[in-house]
């Protein structure tokens, strides 16, 4: 009888302490992250008078940070950074472009003002005059020029000024000490943002440099952003941007900016040890109607999507099959199971169904597991199926092999570290593939891009990665499209590519989330979104105090 | 009979029951997702909306047989390893007792996640890496005893008298060892069990499995789990059941000892 007591006892007492961690450590570092790590962050949200107040006081008072979740991202160069969203934002805060984004569309940055002539292909560009770069030195004309001959033939981790493998740059003329021409090949809708959104160099680093990949002295990350690096930790995932008191534009909100490695988001959220966490559904109640905290719900303009390699694996040539496959996935479990309800059945033709650029007339592919079998006739398939390690991918792919068995189709599952999943997306090594990727808001000009047989502006996903996909018809189209300046004669251009590639599946668009991002207003309340992407944290203009 | 014994023989006797029957429903979405325990899951789903009872039999075969089959590897390579060392003795016994002081010497939970990511994270990858840490310890103990019982006068009879040497090892050698090694296979399998778990509560295991820590893995993985009620059967269940298997496996092998 003791014995049994005995190991009840041990039993219950093993069961409470582990399931007793996550409170201990949130005592411990709660009581860490008092009182001195606490610090209040203010800063702006609108024009209000009495928020922006707030800010500057705050500023004058105690240092002010932002502490984010951080992991590895890459030296924070236009040429080291990773080329996903967080790489990508924390090299846009150091550095600056001639156009920024905010809420609605592009808004003059280091080029106070610009100007198209009547061809279309002249851009100029007049540039603020007391821009500096972090080191001091004066940001001026012979900057902007000089970048855009090194990227002719050095190219960025983001490149835009590629279409079709040509440079759209033709010339750049410097037409005063401020000012500068840009002579582009062709018209295309997208030049403004493509000239704009290219990040400046410092001429006086860059010049010497040869091989800018290789390049990592510690003027590597010299800008003339809000912000400049004082510490990078690669193996911690460790960033700290400090305020650049020199700035020529908006003040920066706040003395730093800190990107740190957590264990649990929610936790670390919770403790106070990070300003920002992007909640699932399910927490949604725990922060809504609550004072202290503000929910932002916004889509993601991010969509899971199964790749196939149309180009090693012959039986994903047939479009029936890849048809079959989409129809054979229920779309709509995947919501409910996965994202929680917190996502939308992503539309095949690849345009989010909240753009106004969006088909509805397309073949939405609802789940029918009858017609997707009869479009099989019978025939049977394996395939290997590659997936990132985290739980959401592991488990996703695990309800796309049991909705694809039910239809004939048997899948193995490849689980492997995000990063190296990635890098069979360039390679091709991959059968099938899921990945969550972005880009996709804004201008339509990414179908071109993806489907288009175009250069794209993200490594991470590009026509060329789509392996084996290949319709002349959508490829003229995308070039049409980019061409065409009337907006109606452009939507149903853009209408009929998505109809084609609704039809032809070269890749199953499966959902796109809802991100529910939470952070308490009294601690930091300036947080934007950008109209072309919701990821609070990657927006430059929440790190800087706006002008009304 | 003893309490973790009745334990122990349920998860086989539900494992086999569920195996022989052709059980799916650890890997099929029968509810939604979350579901609390009612009388249709027991124990509720998990969130895919699998049966997570269902999932408590399978992994708990998936842990004993990983256990069975890793210990026994083991015992197999320590006990030859053990009589070959001590019987023969010289340099082949200085060669490997070498052999394990490196292994045991080594951070086996390191070894064990390089290991596990040279060889893939499968059910086989992971019965022969963890086989292949463990056989040290039993090595050392056999040989220990070898060296006791090689110096019995039958055994330097059998010798004189020309018995081959496998029928010196299978006659002379392996009945007294027999408790020795009944009592190794068990504190392996115990210690297994705790590895596999480790490995896949770490998220190094196969993610695709069943197993109890795999289970582990994916309720903690959940965004913000305390903060909603799902732990109380998604992360307890497997939790318990865990817990309970390894004390019944240490109680186990103190009997034997006893």
């Amino acid at each position: 009888m003791s014995k049994k007591i005995t190991l009840f006892l041990i039993i219950s007492c093993l069961s409470i302490l582990f399931i007793g961690c996550a409170q201990s450590a949130d005592d411990n570092t709660a009581n860490a992250a008092s009182p001195e790590n606490n610090t209040e962050v203010e800063s702006q949200q609108t024009a209000d008078e009495s928020s922006e107040n707030n800010a500057s006081n705050a500023l004058e008072d105690t240092p002010t940070v932002i502490r984010l979740e951080g992991s590895d991202t890459g030296l924070p160069n236009p040429f080291k950074h990773l080329t996903r969203g967080p790489g990508m934002s924390k090299m846009q805060i150091l550095y600056d472009s001639l156009l920024e984004i905010d809420a609605d569309g592009y808004i003059p940055w280091l080029a106070e003002s610009y100007h198209i002539d009547e061809t279309g292909k002249i851009f100029t560009f007049k540039l603020v005059e007391n821009a500096k770069w972090h080191d001091g030195t004066p940001l001026t004309a012979e900057d902007v020029l000089f970048t855009f001959e090194y990227y002719k033939t050095h190219t960025p981790v983001v490149d835009n000024l590629n279409i079709d493998g040509t440079y759209i740059v033709e010339s750049v003329v410097q037409s005063d000490t401020w000012t500068i021409d840009i002579h582009v090949s062709q018209v295309d809708n997208t030049n403004l943002s493509r000239l704009g959104g290219v990040r400046i160099l410092p001429k006086h680093i860059w010049e010497t440099v040869d091989d800018p990949i290789a390049y990592d002295a510690p003027d590597a990350t010299i800008g003339s952003g809000p912000y400049y690096m004082t510490h990078y930790d690669p193996v911690k995932g460790e960033y700290r941007y400090e305020a650049f008191d020199a700035y020529w534009g908006p003040a920066p909100a706040v003395d730093a900016i800190e990107w740190l490695p957590v264990s649990d988001s929610i936790l670390a959220f919770e403790n106070s040890e990070i300003s920002l966490v992007n909640v699932s559904a399910d927490l949604l109640t725990r922060y809504e109607g609550d004072d202290a905290f503000v929910v932002r719900k916004l889509p993601s303009f991010h969509a899971y999507r199964l790749m196939m390699n149309m180009t090693d694996v012959p039986a994903l040539e047939a479009v029936n099959v890849r048809q079959a496959m989409a129809y054979g996935i229920d779309r709509e479990a995947l919501v409910a199971k996965i994202a929680r309800g917190a996502a939308e059945v992503s539309s095949m033709g690849y345009v989010p169904k909240t753009s106004k650029w969006y088909n509805p007339e397309i073949e939405a592919y609802a789940f029918d597991a009858a017609h997707a079998k009869s479009l099989l006739d019978g025939q049977t398939y394996h395939f290997r199926l590659l997936t990132g390690n985290t739980p959401s991918e592991v488990k996703l792919a695990e309800l796309i092999k049991l909705d694809l068995e039910q239809i004939g189709i048997t899948v193995a599952i490849e689980s492997v570290e995000s990063k190296t999943r990635d890098e069979a997306i360039k390679t091709g090594d991959y059968e099938l593939l899921l990945v969550n990727s972005g880009g996709m808001g804004g201008d339509p000009d990414y179908l071109r891009s993806i489907y288009g047989n175009a250069s794209a502006n993200t490594a991470a996903l590009s026509a060329s990665t789509l392996k084996g996909y290949q319709n002349e018809t959508v490829a003229e189209l995308a070039i049409e499209q980019a061409h065409t300046l009337d907006e109606n004669q452009r939507m149903t251009l853009i209408h009929e590519m998505q109809s084609l590639i609704a039809t032809d599946v070269p890749m199953i668009m499966l959902y796109t989330n809802q991100d529910n991002f939470v952070y308490r207003a009294s601690e930091y309340d300036g947080w934007y979104a950008r109209f072309d992407h919701s990821k609070l944290d990657h927006n430059k203009l929440s790190y800087v105090v706006p002008t009304p | 009979m003893k309490s973790y014994k009745i334990y122990l023989a349920i998860i086989i006797i539900a494992f086999a029951v569920y195996t022989l029957f052709g059980g799916t429903a650890h890997q099929a979405v029968s509810g939604a997702s979350l579901e609390s325990p009612s009388l249709t899951h027991p124990l509720g789903t998990d969130d895919l909306g699998i049966d997570i009872l269902a999932q408590l039999i399978h992994g708990g075969g998936y842990s004993i047989f990983l256990g069975i089959f890793s210990a026994g590897s083991a015992t197999f390579i320590g006990s030859i390893i053990g009589i070959i060392s001590g019987y023969i003795g010289g340099k082949i016994d200085h060669f490997l007792m070498a052999v394990c002081d490196i292994i045991t010497g080594m951070p086996q939970m390191i070894l064990l996640i390089l290991l596990g990511a040279f060889l893939g994270a499968s059910y086989l990858s992971m019965i022969i890496v963890l086989a292949m840490l463990s056989w040290p310890q039993t090595a050392r103990t056999i040989r220990a005893r070898v060296l006791f019982i090689k110096e019995h006068d039958y055994i330097r009879y059998s010798k004189q008298m020309g018995t081959p040497l496998y029928a010196i090892i299978t006659r002379h050698f392996l009945p007294p060892l027999k408790p020795l090694l009944t009592l190794a296979f068990i504190k392996m399998m115990s210690r297994s069990i705790m590895m596999e778990a480790s490995l896949a509560y770490l998220g190094l295991g196969d993610p695709t499995s069943k197993s109890w820590g795999m289970m582990l893995n994916k309720a903690m993985a959940f965004p913000g789990i305390y903060f909603t009620p799902y732990w109380k059967w998604w992360l307890t269940a497997p939790l318990i059941a865990l817990v309970c298997l390894i004390l019944s496996l240490m109680l186990l092998s103190k009997e034997i000892e006893v």
